[in-house]
């Protein structure tokens, strides 16, 4: 689980380094006033890109355990890391409820 | 703009020169311009900094303070459990020695 966690750690930086001069490309393409052949060739310059470098390859994981699913996001933790740390009290404003 | 002026209806005149006056962009076409896009914050330092940072390994330590000669026990533990196990004959073979390696030769 280790590696998915520096997998997508790859992932992130690739996007970031990328991000500026991708949304440039995005600008011209969704842009109707550039010329249709300017727009193709922003088209063409966005897919030459490393797929690694695009946001939808990012997947928010456990970073305590790398699982990918079941991640509550606020906390960053999967629901296992979640319940665990929430009981110890390590989860600032979090107390189990009873009622 | 009279020019263009004459072709759109009289509620479009009206948002044209408030464009004008109020510097906005007038779009008669209703075209995308692509502004959406431009308008999108910069995600990039956010995305990157979601995982916390790594404890630094003893490797790093050392490389830290090089005069301070630290000795990692965790490391010569585990050299010694090997040494033993290698005494004994029952230690891990040597690269290119094992099993697998030995098929692919054949």
């Amino acid at each position: 689980m280790r590696s998915r966690i520096l997998r997508d750690q790859r992932q992130r930086q690739a996007f970031a380094s990328h991000e500026v001069i991708r949304q440039v490309y995005r600008f011209i393409t969704h842009n109707e006033t550039v010329m249709p052949r300017n727009r193709y060739q922003a088209q063409l310059a966005l897919d030459q890109y490393p797929q690694n470098s695009s946001s939808s390859h990012i997947s928010n994981r456990c970073i305590e355990t790398g699982r990918g699913r079941g991640v509550l996001q606020d906390f960053r933790l999967c629901r296992t890391q979640f319940r665990i740390k929430a009981l110890r009290g390590e989860i600032p404003g979090v107390t189990k409820h009873s009622w | 703009m009279s020019g263009v002026g004459s072709l759109l209806t009289r509620q479009q005149q009206i948002a044209a020169i408030s464009a004008r006056i109020f510097g906005r962009a007038f779009n008669a076409e209703g075209k995308r311009t692509g502004e959406r896009v431009l308008r999108q914050p910069i995600r990039g330092p956010e995305v990157v900094s979601y995982y916390p940072p790594e404890p630094f390994s003893f490797r790093e330590l050392r490389e830290m303070y090089p005069d301070m000669e630290l000795i990692d026990l965790k490391e010569g533990a585990r050299l010694a459990k090997i040494e033993t196990l290698r005494r004994r004959g029952k230690g891990a073979p040597e690269k290119g020695a094992g099993r697998r390696a030995s098929i692919k030769k054949r």
